[in-house]
C-alpha cells in the first residue's frame, strides 16, 4: 500500500529540523561552558610557586592556590560522560589531596577552586543556554 | 528591610548565625550544639566543648530581577556541621542533616523564627528573617562525607535565598 503524506503545517519538516539544531547546539554549548569551568579552575590553582619544604610562607592557605608541584592542576580533568555531558574533577589518582584543599580540613580554610568556579557562573552559563536555544528555536520557526 | 544593601553578605551571615544561635539556646536537640560563624580555625575548635554547625559567608549565585526595579540577589550560603565519633558521630549527623531540612524547608517556622542581631550599629531585638528582608527559597545537601579525619564527620548543606 502505498501512503502519500502530506505537512500542510511544516511539522514535520520543523521537528526534524530542530532536532538537528539542537543536535549541534548542545554539544557546542556544553563544551564552551565546560572549557571555560577548566580555565578559571586553573586559573584558581595558579597561585605563586612555593618550594617544596617550604613552610610559613605567605601565600600559603591563599587564592590562588599556590603551588609546590603543579600535580593538583595536573589533577583537573574534564571529560564526556555521554551525549550533552561533562565531567570535571580533581582526579584523586594524581592528586590525593585535592579535596582536603578543595573542602578545608581543621588547619586549613577551604579553598572551593571548583565549586566556587560553578556557582559564579551558573546563572550566566543558565542565560547563556537560554538565549542560545532560544534563538535556535526561533530560526527553525522562521 | 532591616539587612543593609552596602554591607548583604556580611549583613546575611550575620542573620543566618544569629537565627542558628537562637535554635542553639533553646531548641532540643540543637542546644547539643554550637554555632560557629564562618570557617572554624582550629583553635576555636580545641575550645569547644559541643559539636559545632558553622555558617560561612554568603555568595551571589544569580540575581532576581524585577521589571522597573531593583533587582534582587539569589545567595547561598554554606552551612556545615562538624561532629567526632566520641560526640554522636554518624548518628548525630543524621540528626543535624533532618533538623535542618526540617526548619528549612517550612517556610511558615523559618520565616516567624524570632532571633536577636546587631547589624552595623543597629540592634534588631526579636526580628525575623522576613523582617529583614531575607526570604528562604531552599536547601539542598547534605554534601558527601567531607572530614579529614575517620574519627570526625563533617558535612555541608547550601541554603539558598533571595535578599
Amino acid at each position: 500500500m502505498m501512503q502519500t503524506f502530506v505537512d500542510t503545517t511544516k511539522w514535520k519538516f520543523k521537528k526534524r529540523a530542530l532536532e538537528q539544531i539542537l543536535a549541534t547546539k548542545i554539544p557546542m554549548l556544553v563544551n564552551e561552558c565546560s572549557q571555560e569551568i577548566m580555565r578559571a579552575t586553573i586559573q584558581n590553582l595558579s597561585g605563586p610557586q612555593i618550594k617544596p619544604g617550604v613552610t610559613g610562607a605567605r601565600e600559603i592557605g591563599k587564592m590562588p592556590v599556590p603551588r609546590r608541584t603543579g600535580m593538583l592542576v595536573h589533577s583537573v580533568k574534564n571529560v564526556s560522560v555521554g551525549y550533552g555531558a561533562r565531567m570535571i574533577y580533581a582526579d584523586e589518582k594524581v592528586a590525593n589531596y585535592a579535596k582536603y584543599v578543595h573542602n578545608g580540613t581543621r588547619k586549613m580554610r577551604p579553598r572551593r577552586f571548583l565549586g566556587d568556579v560553578v556557582r559564579e557562573r551558573r546563572q550566566a552559563f543558565e542565560n547563556r543556554w537560554r538565549y542560545t536555544l532560544i534563538n535556535a528555536i526561533n530560526k527553525v520557526g522562521q | 528591610m532591616g539587612i543593609r544593601s552596602t554591607h548583604l553578605p556580611y549583613d546575611i551571615q550575620d542573620c543566618l548565625y544569629a537565627l542558628v544561635g537562637q535554635y542553639v539556646s533553646a531548641t532540643s536537640p540543637w542546644t547539643n550544639w554550637q554555632a560557629i560563624r564562618g570557617w572554624p580555625e582550629s583553635d576555636i575548635l580545641s575550645a569547644e566543648s559541643k559539636n559545632y554547625i558553622y555558617i560561612l559567608d554568603a555568595q551571589q549565585a544569580g540575581t532576581f530581577g524585577h521589571q522597573g526595579g531593583k533587582s534582587r540577589n539569589i545567595w547561598e550560603v554554606v552551612i556545615g556541621f562538624w561532629v567526632t565519633r566520641d560526640k554522636g558521630g554518624a548518628d548525630e549527623m543524621a540528626i543535624w542533616v533532618g533538623q535542618m531540612f526540617d526548619k528549612f524547608q517550612n517556610p511558615q517556622e523559618i520565616h516567624t523564627k524570632q532571633f536577636t542581631v546587631t547589624l552595623g550599629t543597629t540592634t534588631y531585638t526579636n526580628t525575623t528573617l522576613t523582617a529583614m528582608g531575607i526570604a528562604i527559597r531552599d536547601i539542598r545537601g547534605p554534601s558527601s562525607e567531607m572530614g579529614e579525619n575517620l574519627k570526625e564527620f563533617r558535612r555541608e548543606m547550601i541554603l539558598t535565598l533571595i535578599a
